[in-house]
């Protein structure tokens, strides 16, 4: 028993969590450390170091089990701006304990710094847009670790890559969400119709944090010169009141009734089926073939529910 | 208070103002005496020491009695309440039991729809046009006098139709139990008059409820007057308690009497009437109580005590405290009313019944393990039953009576009936909140318990959004998802049998399921079925499909006109809202409790949605020829719960026609009845088939003389 208190080469073992964290952020940091022979450490700490020896915080033992492994607080500590792996050091001075000298241990772990994730979402864009003609679409951003996305600058790519259009977020973010921003940006249909798939980008250039480069995809259905207009008249079978809102849809040209419940479309002529739907009541359909100015009055039915509540209970 | 208190203290004007009825009687009471003896026999306490035998093999000798009634009611619902008032007009002592906190059960949240028929004194009374007594209906009926005008032996014919099919081409009436339906077509007269012996004002005759017959019409609801009380006696109800402003428009706000809005009393009875279950469960409830039923609630019927364990006399139930306590005070919820409260807390007692018990516990669609029985795909608990906000999610509509019952030896009936009727279990369109299939508003006691009331997504509505499992994938055309057959009630609308509606079906004609005939008629959607199918988030043993959800985004909010306001949506787990499509499943998956597996897809689904929008059609569950197709891309973006409601049960103890249970050898258990949900063989959806069984079961029970198979 003298023999093993009066030892003097000892060490710990020291196995640290870190998990994954963004670059820039926090990264949530806890250490377990078992010594040989086993002891409790209840009250030393161990101290975080950087690959360049800067020292990054400290952490304290907070408990020992019954089986001498020594648990530390989490603590928080500030991760690299750039993404990627890094190593950092979990260094125990060297200590006397229950009368055993133990020997600095110098323990090298591996963070993983991730970029932050950047979302994109594209709406508005036109589900036909006629040759040269142009239109507003909007482009939202958003970071998922959190930075502010306001003033961002955004890219539409074309189909080779090129940048056909731009825009600015709004430093406000857009309404009924938390922090996405929005960007309008003004797109020029090329000359010749047909579909094209184009990308929004998120510039990057400038970040003081890495973030993911985040590209989204969208469609654009360019088409020849129109040669009819379409005009749907709605109105409720019930009133003959006109209704106004109601999605008049001839793929891919759609439009909505205005206040006297009217809408047009202008059309190439074809085959088309227009569908007509507006909320609470049922929507119609039908097929035609156009090749002429068409004109339609369309008398929607108010909907019935499946079953009446009052049948149902 | 004890029992025994009760006898002590004869009612007097009661907490509800109540005073001592001389109603009670119905008309052939008066006409055949019946078996009234007019002696109320009081429950009284017993001692542990004189119910205490000598301990030698546990038995039910062994059980110290803590409370002693004539008859034992077991739910005071749409069974247990008419059940308890006819024993006690029949001069036996009633305790009725009732795990939840108020009195009702599914009653309270129902239509209040009561088809009888068989020419029941309001199906003649508006066959001559006559008014109501206190000339409250301003309206007559929109029926013939042809279509009113029936016996019990055509309504009996009606209930048992071999030929009958409804739009899943299922046969309601085929495998209707005989003699129940002989006994129960012969009951609808006398149930009726007793009804509106004890309250019910009856609306005109409008239609037939679910499963009620196809050739007559024979449903009525009950209703009151609006007014400036509400005031049983008087036929009136306050606007707030009917969900009403002072000018009688519609407000988001209950009191405690009803748990759901009131409906519009106007087309059969009059402009200021109110219309529903919750009217109907509230008048029985005044009459029992006034009456003089003991009631004690927050108590839950665990087990039925046999003399011995498969034969013998139904002694008793043993039951246990289950208060319900709500999430923000951390307080009991206390009933409405509390006259002939027992207030017991114990938590395990035994009731003892002189004469018998009668279960109207309810059905089992609260109890995933047993509904699982007809589709195990429900086995999954994410999917409560209707009205378990107000019933208790645990507790409501459990399956109690099929689980004591077959302790003890019962016969079970119907089991196959629950495969029918297209409301049994159901896509609800009511989404966004746990308790869709019925609107309820803050206010009532039990509204915490679902935390907002859902709004509509009709299957038109859902042109705006996509249906998507756990996983974040669709399964079905999410048009078609929350449609449902029809149902073969009067007239018969689409399904009616070959060409021919309400009194010129042929009863029992071939033709009417000529497969031919079902061939064209043939409606049922398999979106539940799809909706319940083994997904990517499905894990053994039980696959559970998990939740479903309905995604949309801020255009569609605008185009379909959607109201995401409180009380509507809430931050319950069962609505959400988020920046992105990513961060919106994120948020479905840490906050909502049955989420068990990330919505791995949802992104990707999107996508490939919007590219469909773009091409103008669906390849992969074929919309776009009936409703445009919308892209799912301008932020906010939502998620609604969709839910599966499975509502009622029509498989259930066997009982015959007196509504005894009946065991495994075709032997009635002496002493013990059962009704609606908890019993089976009888396909008649709602408030009819059970007031009926209850009055059935509540004249049989008091004719009992308590005689043991084993008197020592």
């Amino acid at each position: 028993m003298v023999g093993e208190k009066t030892r003097a080469t000892s060490f710990s073992s020291i196995d640290v969590s870190a998990g994954e964290a963004f670059a820039g952020s926090n990264a949530a940091l806890s250490a377990r450390i078992i010594c040989d022979p086993p002891c409790d450490l209840s009250g030393r700490t161990i101290e975080i170091f950087d690959g360049n020896g800067a020292s990054l915080g400290i952490a304290r033992v907070v408990g020992c089990d019954d089986d001498f492994v020594n648990l530390t607080e989490e603590i928080a500590i500030k991760t690299p701006t750039v993404a990627g792996e890094t190593i950092w050091h979990a260094v125990l001075a060297a200590h006397e304990t229950d009368g055993i000298a133990y020997s600095e241990t110098s323990s090298p772990f591996t963070v993983m710094v991730a970029p932050h994730p950047v979302y994109l979402s594209v709406w508005d864009v036109p589900y036909a847009l006629d040759a040269g003609k142009s239109a507003t679409i909007k482009v939202g951003v958003k970071c998922g670790a959190g930075c502010d996305m306001g003033g961002c600058d955004v890219a539409v790519l074309n189909e080779t890559g090129d940048e056909v259009a731009s825009g600015k977020a709004g430093v406000e973010p857009w309404p009924g969400t938390e922090s996405l921003h929005v960007a309008e940006v003004e797109l020029a249909a090329p000359q010749k119709d047909g579909e094209y798939s184009w990308q929004v980008i998120r510039i990057s250039t400038g970040d003081a944090i890495d973030h993911d480069e985040s590209r989204f995809a969208f469609k654009l259905r360019v088409m020849p010169k129109p040669q009819v207009t379409v005009t749907i008249e709605t109105v409720a079978e019930k009133t003959g009141e006109p209704i106004s809102g109601a999605n008049v849809v001839m793929h891919p040209y759609r439009a909505r009734t205005d206040a006297s419940g009217t809408a047009r479309l202008r059309a190439a002529k074809g085959d088309y089926t227009i569908v007509v739907s507006k909320a609470k009541f049922d929507p119609m359909s039908a097929s035609i073939a156009l090749n002429e100015d068409f004109r339609s009055k369309v008398e929607l039915v108010g909907e019935e529910p499946e079953f009446n509540p009052d049948d149902n209970y | 208070m004890t029992s025994k208190d009760k006898d002590q203290n004869p009612k007097g004007p009661s907490d509800n103002g109540a005073e001592p009825s001389q109603k009670g009687l119905s008309r052939r009471d008066l006409i055949t005496g019946g078996a009234a003896a007019g002696v109320m026999a009081g429950a009284v306490a017993i001692t542990p020491a004189a119910a205490q035998a000598e301990a030698h093999l546990a038995g039910p000798e062994d059980i110290e009695w803590d409370y002693e009634v004539d008859v034992i009611v077991v739910g005071g619902g749409c069974t247990g309440l008419p059940a308890a008032i006819r024993a006690l007009d029949l001069g036996s002592s009633v305790m009725i039991v009732d795990q939840n906190y108020d009195l009702g059960g599914r009653l309270a949240h129902s239509g209040g729809q009561t088809s009888l028929g068989g020419g029941d004194p309001i199906q003649l009374r508006d066959i001559a046009g006559d008014p109501d007594p206190e000339g409250f209906i301003t309206v007559q009926t929109a029926h013939t006098v042809e279509e009113l005008t029936e016996d019990p032996d055509h309504l009996f014919r009606d209930m048992t139709d071999w030929s009958i099919v409804d739009g899943a081409a299922q046969a309601p009436y085929r495998y209707n139990e005989r003699d129940l339906h002989r006994a129960w077509a012969d009951n609808c007269y006398d149930t009726r008059a007793f009804l509106m012996d004890n309250y019910l004002r009856f609306g005109r005759i409008a239609g037939t409820h679910g499963t009620g017959g196809m050739t007559r019409a024979r449903r009525a609801v009950p209703f009151l007057m609006l007014g400036d009380t509400t005031d049983i006696k008087a036929g009136t109800i306050a606007y707030a308690d009917a969900a009403r402003d002072s000018e009688g428009e519609l407000i988001e706000r209950m009191t405690a009497f009803c748990p759901r809005r009131l409906g519009d009393g106007s087309s059969v009875a009059n402009e200021n009437a109110v219309t529903g279950g919750g009217i109907m469960a509230r008048c029985l409830e005044f009459s029992a109580r006034e009456k003089g039923a003991e009631v004690m609630l927050n108590r839950h019927m665990d087990e039925l005590i046999r003399e011995e364990p498969f034969s013998g006399r139904v002694l008793g139930i043993k039951a246990s405290y289950t208060p319900r306590i709500a999430n923000m005070t951390g307080q009991r919820l206390e009933s409405f009313w509390s006259n002939g409260n027992v207030d017991e807390k114990k938590d395990v007692i035994y009731i003892r019944a002189r004469k018998a018990v009668i279960l109207g516990a309810g059905g089992h669609p609260g109890n995933p393990e047993v509904r699982s029985m007809f589709y195990p795909a429900f086995r999954d608990p994410v999917w409560g039953t209707s009205g378990q906000a107000l019933l208790g999610r645990e507790r409501g509509a459990d399956g109690s009576a099929i689980v004591a019952g077959l302790r003890i030896g019962a016969n079970l009936a119907g089991m196959q009936q629950n495969l029918s009727y297209a409301t049994t279990f159901h896509v609800s369109t009511r989404v966004a909140t746990p308790d869709a299939y019925t609107d309820m508003y803050p206010g009532h006691p039990t509204f915490p318990f679902r935390e907002s009331t859902g709004f509509t997504m009709s299957a038109n509505t859902m042109e705006h959004a996509i249906a998507v499992n756990q996983v974040g994938k669709r399964f079905y055309n999410d048009m078609d998802l929350m449609r449902r057959h029809s149902s073969a009630n009067f007239p018969g609308g689409s399904i009616a049998p070959n060409g021919m509606t309400g009194v010129d079906i042929v009863q029992g004609d071939w033709r009417n399921c000529s497969r031919d005939f079902i061939r064209g008629m043939y409606q049922r959607y398999a979106g539940m079925d799809a909706a319940l199918a083994i997904n990517e988030g499905s894990e053994p043993p039980d696959f559970h499909p998990g939740p479903l959800w309905a995604i949309f985004d801020q255009a569609a909010v605008e185009r379909a006109e959607l109201d995401l306001r409180y009380p509507f949506v809430s931050d319950n787990g069962y609505f959400f809202q988020a920046d992105t499509i990513e961060e919106l499943a994120d948020k479905i998956y840490a906050q909502h409790q049955f989420q068990r597996v990330p919505l791995t897809y949802l992104r990707e689904t999107v996508d490939r949605w919007n590219g469909f929008a773009d091409d103008g059609s669906d390849p992969d569950f074929g919309r776009g020829e009936d409703a445009p197709l919308h892209r799912i891309d301008a932020a906010p973006f939502y998620a609604a719960a969709i839910i599966l409601v499975w509502h009622d049960s029509y498989g259930g103890l066997r009982i015959n026609g007196k509504a005894q249970v009946v065991d495994m050898q075709g032997v009635p258990i002496p002493g013990l009845y059962a009704g609606g949900e908890s019993s089976g063989g009888g396909n008649q959806h709602g408030i009819g088939r059970a007031t009926v069984h209850g009055f059935i079961a509540g004249t049989n029970a008091s004719a009992e003389t308590g005689e043991l198979a084993d008197p020592a």
